[in-house]
Parts: structure tokens; C-alpha cells; sequence
């Protein structure tokens, strides 16, 4: 093929835009002819001739791609090329290069790049045996001026990223750390690095300040190589000074700040490089890059926002970087390997450098504040590890405090169209989203601070609080200055060690509060209280803001101690909580916020708030209706602006599926209602009113009288549903069966109510789950009264399901199961075989496809598909292992006429938990699969003891404690199932084929199921476990078979007789390895390993 | 492929990532509006052109949904060429995809030199997670933006093309005005699981970035 043919069918591979009708065969005919010319094998000396014929640079890249290609399989494959075909390579990839860096050529740059890939990957095949004056050559380029010093870099960073790094380029293999091995030792060696490194000082000499782009590049492609070259070459005085030169500190000339930031990046690679704490002290001190530092630190703090981020970032990343080396320096542990002068010295530089890497956490550009939080967070360590040296580092963390404050607060400058009263503005939600997010980070190292110095970080809140709210007349306040103040003694409480904010019993409180139990006076709570006390005479209008007022009710639900302590405090909070600034705040995400944390102040406050229900509900009740029935904003995309932040998405879509936050405020009116304080009468007629409401809500849109679309009547459907769910929330199952009956009443009609909307919309998920829901939740509150609902619903839900819907299905009957346990039965026989059949098709429709989708011969697995039928299985699983738990195998499988019914059942059942135990992928589903087998074992093998229990078999200790089993089987011919299949094929062979990684505890918990169930099988029936065995190493371990066996018998028998806390898996680990390590030197194998994983 | 309305910016979006994370479902949810459970690798590369509207008006980004395996590669990283902004996707339920993260970096960065590229982790809506929020320091080191996606959920499915956007058009107060046409989510996130990640994402941002062995053992 010639030159111009291969630029065609090349350019036909890449078209993609073609509108021809006949574009799509092209380009993939085109694909076929390259990939024909791939498969030979001397393809890649076509590619270098073609190279440098074509003037078509997707030609070129696609020669490059080639010949990198065929390079990089010789190297992986450890192969060697002819003597000619070697020379034919180094001729061919010097044309190549010699032509890509002539000035006239102007190749783009990913066809330089590849061909640097290329050339990396001829110093791996061929440096140094046939290659050794590669660097020589390449060093050559720099005679053709920048164009050449731009190709040289290139090969050099490729060479870093194709052969140099290993780990962090994701090659771990041990051939490729050997292969970066041997190309860094031959260039130590052949003073290639250095001949490097001299090139690039030349270069930086030559073109610092006449083209700093290549200065830019140069510095940055030399900083990788920092890592591994010996620090006299990378920090030599010429390297230092021509940083100095490029950072232009001396001449305080304008810098260019690519270069400035590249160099700034090569110091902080100098100073983290791996070096003893001495030479790296005299490294930092000698050059003098404390200085340095401090120069550029102060350039970005007098000119920080008219600089470039990446420059600002870099310098305080260095500053970052000193400050740590030093700080390392300076620990206890360090300090003696420096001698008797240095340590001086890293006191002083520390102390130069930690105010001005302080400073870098006020600067506009986050990730310079980001990056300088390292800093504070090693220097606290350090302070935390030397307790002595808090006295005099506390101007440091109080300046740090402060600035941490200060920066996460919300900027007072204007920016176009931003309004920060407008929640409902994209622009805003974003804006506030980036405050709050570098506040989380921002808190992490106050909270940090607050731990070790609680006083100093609460006065440093006491200071902030009393200049935004207390300072100053009431105008001149501004919601920013109180937003962050607030904020900061909220966060302040989270962890803290104060009475005030940490649950306490009674006398754990007393004895923290010198016996007064008087959290309002405790430093924290002295500090809470005077904010809410002040709040409505000083916040002012700032309270009503819509990013004050949440913080302000977050800060009582935190503190909500004091607020049981002091009712003046208290009354503020509720006054807060209820009027504008509160549940009826007209910003809606502020409303919702008050109500769900108004649920949360609810619980704890309960007692403490019985004695105003009657005021609050009044407060509350026509919130509780409007809420009810107020549907998801549906104008989202009509607005000139649409919502793309996370909360934004995310909250359309839990309005989708019917839910907000603001339906919590049913949950805060159940807490409140549901306490035994409360009046009977009282309870009731409030319950009776909410229920009615929300029964009549449901009705009117199941019967279709709303004259509403199906959307919305299931969207009210469901509100009313979570609000029944969240009132219930607060009742107790002892109030509504015996207290107050006639509460429960109220609960059970509503769940019947709620229980028609599935006849209505029987596949709508929504509906689905919430009524699911509020089922689990009734049965936890009503008990045994529910159960009349419970088959027609299982029925409901199961019907046409799919994987996912099925083992939401099956959660509920799981939890039935739990909750009902043996009276169960009846329900049991009636809905399971449906239910199990469905998952069986289910399960395996889901494998078929999968195998069907499966392209190459690799089933994918981590699809949707797979992974929703994995977890329906697993589910499944703990069904079955919850039958046994819950004592209804017996009653399902046994006994006319539920034996009949179930039959098919069982054996499919039985027929899935074998293979499960026996070879599934998964070790924690073999393990359910085992412990549901061993139920199935206790409840139905047949026991050989006498009826008293006169003691152990023999070998066993007296304090066995598995239980009596029936005097025959259950049913016939189990016996043999349980020793010939599972105690064989589930648990002595998976552990001894290498199923089982034994280092793994979720695999050793699987050893123990095993050795459970053959204790089982041992006490009830000692003689047939016996031959079972014996059997079993007969043919793997001939005449050592009775000796092996022997010691497995006595390892049950000791695992049979020992305390369950006692049992040591170490010598069933043990056991196992031998008996593997004998059947291995015997040369013969228990089957291939189906190998079980955590997690899979 | 249609043509885009006249005077339409439009820009070439290259979109790699191991097999299996997710790439080509996440370009249908905005063509085609359907979760893909089906999983059918792409061979060589399918392009996608995905139109936003903005406040400056509309914007196109041809979406070229490249081989995550590697025997299906095509052209590989000559696909790349031209390319003016990427997205790098892993599966936060496979620790391998994130693993393999920094060679697609490097292959785009190779091909072109320059670009905004975001990084996303997929699949946050599995409760099965592998891949811990702390762990995910890469972007970090590169400078690159990160958003966790779930393709199945929506959630965050704007976020990649809004910031590309934002710096191809060298204004970073661009917003979407229209919703592009998704499918209704079929899950939900868990909130209060974001809310965990992103808290342990912070905790992350405040440590010193791990050395390169740590940070691959951890992952």
C-alpha cells in the first residue's frame, strides 16, 4: 500500500461526522484494512517509512500508534529484535524525531507525543545493551533551539510515564519495577542523568526569560525525575539559583507565572523528596528556601487575587510542604538526629513559616486554601503529641481559628446576578453549595483545633459571636457576619466534651457538672445560652434570613440540653421553630429543614413540651394539611434558570417518589402526641383529626372523586402514606395494644386505607414502597392485629415483580418471619411456593440473559442485571436461613396436608442451599446457605443419643450444648443426604479444594458453619459421621485416610464440646492446611477450586 | 449523526473508562432516556451529539463513547485526536476500574494536551460501594474536577457537561436553562449516603494526599 492510499483508508478509519449513507461501511472497511496491516508482523517498518511520507498527521499518529504498539508487546513479552531490525528501529526513530523537531515541520502535538511514547519504549526494549548513546542522541536536539528542546523534553516525560513509574502509572508487575530498575540504574551510571539534567540547566540558562513556556515545560518534566536522582544534581546550586533566577525574585521583575508555578512545583518535589531529617534540615536551610518562600508568600498576599491559581496554589503548597518537613524535624523522636545546632535552626524556620502559611487560608483561591490545610493539620498533630508546646503555639491556632471561621463564611462583596435570598436561583444554589462545601473542609481542621484546645477555640466562637450579634448597632449587622457565627458554635458542639451538647445519664451529667446538673452552665452551654437568649432582640432581621434561620434551629436541635434546662431559652427556640422563621419560613427549603429538625428537637424534648402540646398543635395543625397535599414543584423547567445542583437533582427526585422533608413535621406532632404525658383524650381527638384527613386524602384519590391525573393522585397517595408512617412514629406498640387501644384503632384503620391504593396502582413503585413501608411499620406497632392483611398484600407485591420489586417483597416476609416466628405457619404454606418459584425464574432468566449479552466469552458482572439477581439471591438466602431461625421448617415442610403442599418446595429449596454452600462465588452466601442448612439438620436429623443426657460422645468435654434432635428423621433417607452431600460435599471439601481464602475472616467464619454442622451430624449420629469420612479421604489419601479422618473427628468433637466463645478457628485452619499440603503430596485433587470472594 | 443548528458551538467530548462503568448508559439517559440494564461493550466508538441549552445560549458536545476493553479498541487512542474536553469514568463498585484511572489520563493527556477533563465515579446509587470516597484523591493530584454519578438515578448527570461547558466557554457563570430530556430516576439516592461521602470526601481533602503504594493498597 503507498503513501497516499494509507492516508485514505486512514482518514475513512477516523471519519465520524460523515453524513454519507455509505460512511458507516467505510470507516469500518477502512477499520478491517488497518487491522490487516496490523497483524503482520514487520507492520512497523512500513509504519516508519510511512511516517515520514505522509504529510497527513493522522497518518503519522496512527504509524507511531503502530510501531508503539509492536515495542511495547516485544517488551512486555521480554523479547529481542533481529540485530537489522534493531538497527532499521534506531535509524528509523532518529529520522522520525530529527524530522518532528525541525521548526519547518510544525507537527501537532499528539503526533510529537506519540513518537515520544515510541522512543520511551526503544530505551525499554533497546537502552542500554544496543541503544546506550540514546540520551546522547536525544540530547543532540537541543542544537535546533526550542523546537528541539520541546521534542527532548517530550521523549524525557514519556520515558517517565512508559518506563520510569511504575505504581502511580498503574504498572505494579514485578517485570516492570525490574525494567525501571535497570534503565534508572544504567543512567546513573552512564552519566546519562546527568548529562540530563546539565541539558535542562542549559535550557532553563537559555530560555528562562526568552521563552518561558519551554522553561515551563522543562521544569515540569524534571520535577518527575526529582523522586529518584541523587539530591546533589537535583538541588544542586545551579538548580537552585536558576529557580531563583525563573521565580525573579532578585530583579523583581514581572514574573510569568506558568514558569514561576513549574519552578515553585520542582522546590516542592526538592524539598518532599526521601532523605534522611538531617540532610533534609540542611537542604531546607542551605538554599535558603525558607527565604525563597517567603518572598513568593508575600507577592500572593499583596497581589493574591490578580494571580493566577495554579502559581498561588504552588507557592503555598511548597510553604506547606517546608512547614511539614519541619515539623517532622522538630518531633521528639527526630530531634537528636540533628546534631546539637540544627534543631535551632528548625525552631526559627518553623516559626517564619507557619504564620505565613497561616495566611494562605484567607486567600480567594480555594485550592490554596485547600492545599495549606495539611499544614494546620500536622501542626496540630504535633502540638497534640508535645502537650508542652501548646502555651506557645497558641497565637498560631487562635490566628488559625479565626481565619478558619472568616473563610467559610458566605463573601459580602456583590456578584452579577447573584441573590442570596433567592434559594430557588441555580446561581445561588451553586454559590451556596461551594461556601459549604469548603466550610465542611474548613470545619474539619477547626473541630481538630477545638479538640485540642477547647478553651481557645471556644473563645476565639465567644469573640466571632459577640462581634457579628452583639457589637454595633442593630443595622449595622450583617446576616453573613451572624450566619458564620452561628455556624461556628454549632460546629463547635459537635463532639465536644461538654455536658451541653454530649449524651450523659443523669449522673454522668451531675458529676460533670459538680453535682448542679445545670448544662447552662457549662463553658459551652454559658455560650449557647447567651446566643438564644439574645437571639429575638439582637439577630433582627438577620434571623429571618433564609441561610440564618436554619443555622439557628440546627444550633438548638444540637444544644437542645440547655433548652431542657431553660425555659426562657426554650420558648425562643419554639417561638423560632413555629412562626416565619421557622415551619412557615416562605422559603420552602427552609421550611422543610425546620420540620424535620423540629421532629428531631421533638424526641428528646417530648416530656418537656407535653404540657404546651395544645399551643404547638394549634401552631402546627394548618401547616400539617397544606403539607399533606402540596405536590412537587412542577415548574422546574419553565424557570429561566435550571436547578443542576446535586441538591437541586436531588431533591426533584425524592418529590418524584413522594417524599420531602417536610413531611418530618407529621413525625414531630407524633412524637409529641404519642408520650405517655399527654392527656388520653387529647391524643386521641388530635390522632382521630390528622388520621381522618389522611384517610379522606387517600379515598378521595382511590375513588378518582379528586377528578386529578393518576400522576398526582399517586403523589397524594403517597404523601398522606408517609405521613401516616412518620406519625406513627411516635407511638409506642405498648400504648396502642394495652395503654390506649383505642390509639391502635385509629393506626389500623389507616393502614387498611392505605392498603387500597395497591389494588389501585398495583406496579407503581412509589406506591409499591411506601406501602410496604408503612407495613413494616405497623407490624412492629400493632403486632398480631395486622395479620389478616398480610397474605392478600405478599400476594400483591410478588405478583409480576421484578428482581428488584421481589426482594423488596422479600424483605417484608423476612421481617414477618422475625416477627411472627412458628404462628406464621399457615401464611407460610399458603404464599411461599409462589413466591420461591417466581425467584427461581427470576434468578435464572437473569444468568440466561447475561450469558446471552456476554460478548468475547466474558460475562459481565458488574451489570444491572447481575447484581440485582445476585442481591434477590442473597435475600432468598436469608429467607431460608430465617425459616430455620424463626422455627418453621418443621411446621412449612412437614405433617399433612402442609407436606404435600411444600414438597416441590423443599426439594428446591434443599437443592439450592447445597449448591450454594457447596460452590457459590460468594463466601458470605455460602455462609447463610450453611447456616440455613444446619437448621434444617437440628430440626430433622433423627438422634441416636439415649433421651437423658448422660453426657459427651466419647472424646468430647461435658459442656456440649447441641440440642436434642427428633428420635428419627423427619423424613425419610435424610440421614444419608446430610452425610453423603453435606457434611462431604458442603463442608469438608470446599476448604480442602481451595475454595476458601483462610486468611479471610468472612471465609473462616464459613470453616466454622462447616465444623457446626458436622458437630451436629457427630453428636447425634458419631458412628455414621465416622465412616462418612472415612469414606470421603479413602480415595484422595489412601492408607492415611483413617489417620486424617481420625483427626478430623477429634477436631469436631472438640469443636462439639467447646463453649462457643471459646472455639479457636486456628486449629481447624491448621487441620485443614495439613490435610490439603497431604492430599497435594500424594499428588491427587478434590476437584477444581470454585473459589468464594468477600464481597462477590 | 444530525447536523447541529447553525452557529452551534460545538465541541468534541471524548469519553473513556474501563468496560462495564457505565459509559454508554450514561449518554443514553440524555439521547434516548432509558436505563440500560443490557450490558453491550461498544465496539470501537459510537458518537453521541448531546445538545444543552444555556443562558449564552445552545451548545453541542459530540460525545465520542469509546471501548472501555480493550479488544474492542478500533483506533484507541487515535479516537482522542481533536478532542477539546474529556471525561474519565470508574465504577465505584469495582476497585479495578479506579485503579486504571491514571492510564486513561495519561493516554488522553498524551493526545490532547490541555483539556478540561472531569472525573466521575459511577454507580453511587449501589449500596455494594468498593471504591471509599476517602480513597479517591486522583483528581487531586491532577487538578481535574470530580462528581459521583449514578446513571440509573440522574443524579449528578449534569455536573460533567456543565463544567466542561463553563471552561470551554471561558465563563464560569454559564448555566443550563432547559432540563436536557432524562429519564425519570429509577432509583434514589440515598441522601443521607451522599451526605456520608462527601462528609468522608472533606475528611479526605484535609489530609496529605497518600503516597502512590498507600493510595493503591487502600483502593
Amino acid at each position: 500500500m503507498d503513501s497516499s492510499e494509507l492516508d485514505r483508508v486512514v482518514r475513512d478509519a477516523f471519519a465520524r461526522s460523515s453524513t454519507r449513507a455509505d460512511g458507516e461501511t467505510l470507516t469500518s472497511n477502512a477499520t478491517t484494512t488497518l487491522n490487516a496491516i496490523r497483524g503482520d508482523d514487520s507492520c512497523w517498518k512500513l509504519c516508519l517509512d510511512a511516517y515520514v511520507k505522509s504529510r497527513v498527521a493522522e497518518t503519522k499518529f496512527w504509524c507511531l500508534q503502530t510501531l508503539a504498539e509492536t515495542l511495547r508487546e516485544l517488551v512486555a513479552r521480554g523479547a529481542t529484535m533481529t540485530v537489522e531490525d534493531a538497527e532499521t528501529l534506531r535509524r528509523g526513530i532518529g529520522t522520525c524525531v530529527g524530522e518532528a523537531s525541525d521548526v519547518g515541520t510544525n507537527s501537532p502535538a499528539f503526533v510529537k507525543n506519540k513518537l515520544a511514547q515510541a522512543c520511551a519504549l526503544s530505551v525499554a526494549l533497546e537502552y542500554p545493551e544496543r541503544w546506550p548513546t540514546f540520551f546522547t542522541d536525544v540530547a543532540n536536539l537541543l542544537t535546533r533551539g526550542a523546537s528541539g528542546v520541546d521534542m527532548f523534553t517530550r521523549v524525557l516525560e514519556a520515558l517517565d510515564e512508559e518506563v520510569i513509574a511504575t505504581i502511580e502509572a498503574g504498572r505494579s508487575g514485578r517485570e516492570d519495577q525490574a525494567r525501571s530498575m535497570r534503565v534508572k540504574d544504567a543512567m546513573r551510571a552512564d552519566g546519562s542523568i546527568q548529562l540530563v539534567f546539565d541539558a535542562w540547566r542549559q535550557c532553563l540558562q537559555h530560555f528562562t526569560r526568552a521563552e518561558p513556556k519551554v522553561a515551563t515545560k522543562v521544569w515540569s518534566v524534571a520535577r518527575r525525575y526529582v523522586e529518584w536522582v541523587d539530591v546533589s544534581v537535583v538541588a544542586s546550586e545551579d538548580y537552585v539559583r536558576c529557580a531563583k533566577e525563573c521565580l525573579m525574585l532578585a530583579d523583581g521583575g514581572d514574573v510569568d507565572e506558568d514558569a514561576c508555578a513549574a519552578a515553585t512545583s520542582y522546590l516542592h518535589a526538592v524539598v518532599t523528596k526521601g532523605m534522611d531529617i538531617a540532610t533534609k534540615v540542611q537542604l531546607i536551610a542551605n538554599t535558603g528556601l525558607v527565604d525563597v518562600y517567603g518572598a513568593l508568600q508575600s507577592l500572593c498576599i499583596a497581589r493574591g487575587d490578580d494571580l493566577d491559581e495554579e502559581f498561588v496554589t504552588q507557592v503555598t503548597n511548597l510553604g506547606s510542604a517546608i512547614g511539614t518537613e519541619l515539623l517532622s524535624a522538630h518531633r521528639m523522636e527526630n530531634v537528636t538526629a540533628l546534631g546539637p545546632e540544627l534543631p535551632a535552626r528548625v525552631s526559627a524556620m518553623l516559626h517564619q513559616v507557619t504564620p505565613l502559611v497561616l495566611s494562605s487560608i484567607g486567600f480567594r483561591h480555594e485550592r490554596a486554601v485547600l492545599v495549606a490545610l495539611p499544614f494546620l493539620y500536622a501542626y496540630v498533630s504535633h502540638v497534640k503529641s508535645q502537650p508542652a508546646l501548646l502555651s506557645t503555639a497558641q497565637p498560631a491556632l487562635e490566628v488559625a481559628c479565626q481565619a478558619l471561621i472568616a473563610r467559610g463564611s458566605f463573601p459580602v462583596e456583590n456578584t452579577d446576578g447573584l441573590d442570596w435570598d433567592d434559594g430557588a436561583s441555580a446561581l445561588t444554589q451553586e454559590f451556596e453549595g461551594e461556601v459549604l462545601s469548603l466550610r465542611t473542609e474548613l470545619n474539619v481542621q477547626f473541630k481538630n483545633i477545638a479538640r485540642l484546645a477547647p478553651q481557645l477555640a471556644r473563645e476565639v466562637v465567644r469573640q466571632v459571636l459577640t462581634n457579628a450579634i452583639v457589637a454595633g448597632d442593630l443595622n449595622s449587622r450583617r446576616w453573613e457576619n451572624i450566619e458564620v457565627a452561628v455556624s461556628a458554635l454549632y460546629t463547635l458542639g459537635e463532639g465536644a466534651d461538654d455536658p451541653a451538647v454530649k449524651p450523659m445519664s443523669t449522673e454522668e451529667r451531675s458529676k460533670a457538672t459538680n453535682g448542679t446538673g445545670e448544662v447552662t452552665e457549662t463553658p459551652l452551654g454559658a455560650l449557647a445560652v447567651s446566643l438564644i437568649r439574645c437571639w429575638d432582640a439582637n439577630a433582627g432581621k438577620a434571623a429571618h434570613h433564609r441561610l440564618v434561620a436554619p443555622i439557628f434551629l440546627e444550633t438548638c436541635v444540637r444544644y437542645h440540653a440547655i433548652l431542657e434546662h431553660d425555659d426562657a431559652s426554650l420558648l425562643v427556640a419554639l417561638t423560632a421553630f413555629l412562626d416565619a422563621r421557622g415551619i412557615a419560613h416562605r422559603d420552602r427549603a427552609v421550611r422543610s429543614r425546620a420540620c424535620y429538625l423540629l421532629a428531631r428537637l421533638s424526641r428528646p424534648l417530648r416530656c418537656k413540651l407535653s404540657d404546651r402540646v395544645e399551643d404547638i398543635m394549634r401552631a402546627i395543625h394548618p401547616h400539617l394539611i397544606d403539607i399533606a397535599r402540596s405536590l412537587p414543584e412542577q415548574n422546574a423547567v419553565n424557570t429561566t434558570v435550571v436547578s443542576v445542583s446535586a441538591s437541586g437533582i436531588q431533591s426533584r427526585a425524592m418529590a418524584e417518589s413522594g417524599n420531602d422533608d417536610t413531611l418530618y413535621l407529621f413525625e414531630a406532632v407524633g412524637v409529641l402526641l404519642g408520650a405517655d404525658e399527654v392527656d388520653e383524650q387529647e391524643q386521641y381527638r388530635h390522632l382521630s383529626q390528622i388520621a381522618s384527613a389522611l384517610c379522606h386524602q387517600i379515598e378521595e384519590v382511590v375513588d378518582g372523586r379528586s377528578g386529578a391525573d393518576d400522576l398526582t393522585r399517586v403523589a397524594l397517595a403517597t404523601r398522606a402514606i408517609i405521613a401516616f408512617g412518620n406519625v406513627s412514629k411516635g407511638f409506642a406498640q405498648r400504648t396502642c395494644l394495652t395503654a390506649r387501644p383505642q390509639t391502635g384503632e385509629v393506626f389500623r384503620s389507616c393502614l387498611a386505607t392505605s392498603l387500597r391504593c395497591l389494588d389501585i396502582w398495583p406496579r407503581n413503585a412509589s406506591v409499591r414502597s411506601r406501602v410496604t413501608g408503612l407495613l413494616h411499620r405497623m407490624i412492629e406497632l400493632l403486632g398480631t392485629t395486622v395479620t389478616q392483611y398480610l397474605a392478600s398484600t405478599v400476594d400483591r407485591l410478588r405478583r409480576d415483580a421484578d428482581a428488584l420489586e421481589l426482594r423488596e417483597t422479600l424483605v417484608l416476609f423476612n421481617q414477618l418471619l422475625a416477627t411472627y416466628k412458628a404462628e406464621l405457619a399457615p401464611f407460610v404454606v399458603q404464599v411461599l411456593p409462589n413466591v420461591a418459584d417466581q425467584v427461581f425464574r427470576t434468578i435464572t432468566t437473569a444468568l440466561a440473559q447475561a450469558s446471552e449479552q456476554a460478548m468475547g466469552g466474558n460475562v459481565a458482572k458488574n451489570t444491572e442485571t447481575i447484581r440485582e439477581s445476585e442481591e434477590l439471591e442473597r435475600t432468598w438466602l436469608t429467607t431460608a436461613a430465617a425459616l430455620g431461625a424463626n422455627g418453621l421448617l418443621t411446621p412449612t415442610f412437614t405433617g399433612h396436608p402442609n407436606a404435600e403442599i411444600t414438597s416441590a418446595l423443599r426439594e428446591q429449596l434443599i437443592t439450592h442451599l447445597l449448591r450454594t454452600a457447596s460452590s457459590h462465588g460468594s463466601v458470605s452466601a455460602r455462609k447463610v446457605a450453611l447456616q440455613a442448612l444446619k437448621s434444617f439438620i437440628e430440626e430433622w436429623l433423627g438422634d441416636d443419643r439415649p433421651n437423658e443426657p448422660t453426657g459427651a460422645p466419647e472424646g468430647a468435654s461435658k459442656t456440649f450444648t447441641i440440642k436434642y434432635g427428633p428420635r428419627d428423621d423427619l423424613l425419610p433417607g435424610f440421614a444419608s443426604f446430610v452425610f453423603d452431600r453435606v457434611c462431604v460435599e458442603c463442608c469438608v471439601v470446599p476448604a480442602l479444594r481451595g475454595d476458601l481464602d483462610l486468611a479471610d475472616a468472612a471465609s473462616v467464619a464459613v470453616l466454622n458453619e462447616s465444623f457446626a454442622i458436622l458437630a451436629i451430624a457427630r453428636v447425634r449420629k458419631p458412628q455414621a459421621l465416622s465412616s462418612t469420612l472415612h469414606r470421603a479421604f479413602a480415595d484422595v489419601l489412601a492408607d492415611q485416610a483413617n489417620a486424617v479422618a481420625g483427626e478430623y473427628l477429634a477436631a469436631v468433637d472438640a469443636y462439639a464440646g467447646g463453649k462457643p466463645h471459646t472455639r479457636s478457628s486456628k486449629s481447624l485452619r491448621a487441620l485443614v492446611a495439613a490435610t490439603t499440603e497431604a492430599i497435594r503430596r500424594r499428588g491427587r485433587v478434590l476437584g477444581s477450586p470454585h473459589i468464594a470472594r468477600r464481597g462477590s | 449523526m444530525s447536523a447541529p443548528p447553525s452557529n452551534t458551538p460545538t465541541f468534541k467530548l471524548i469519553l473513556v473508562g474501563d468496560g462495564g462503568t457505565g459509559k454508554t448508559t450514561f449518554v443514553k439517559r440524555h439521547l434516548t432516556g432509558e436505563f440500560e440494564k443490557k450490558y453491550l461493550p461498544t465496539v470501537g466508538v459510537s458518537v453521541h451529539p448531546l445538545d444543552f441549552h444555556t443562558n449564552c445560549g445552545p451548545i453541542r458536545f459530540d460525545c465520542w463513547d469509546t471501548a472501555g476493553q480493550e479488544k474492542f479498541g478500533g483506533l484507541r487512542d487515535g479516537y482522542y485526536i481533536h478532542g477539546q474536553c474529556a471525561i474519565i469514568m470508574f465504577d465505584v463498585t469495582s476497585r479495578t476500574t479506579y485503579k486504571n484511572v491514571p492510564t486513561w489520563h495519561r493516554d488522553i493527556t498524551r493526545v490532547c494536551e490541555d483539556i478540561p477533563i472531569v472525573l466521575c465515579g459511577n454507580k453511587v446509587d449501589v449500596r455494594n460501594r468498593q471504591v471509599r470516597a476517602k480513597s479517591i484523591t486522583f483528581h487531586r493530584k491532577k487538578n481535574l474536577q470530580y462528581y459521583e454519578l449514578s446513571a440509573k438515578s440522574n443524579y449528578n448527570f449534569e455536573k460533567p457537561f456543565l463544567y466542561l461547558a463553563r471552561k470551554l466557554s471561558g465563563n464560569p457563570q454559564l448555566q443550563f436553562t432547559e432540563s436536557p430530556a432524562l429519564a425519570p430516576p429509577t432509583v434514589t439516592v440515598d441522601l443521607a449516603e451522599v451526605a456520608a461521602y462527601e462528609k468522608e470526601l472533606a475528611d479526605a481533602a484535609a489530609q496529605p494526599l497518600p503516597d502512590e503504594d498507600d493510595e493503591l493498597l487502600d483502593a
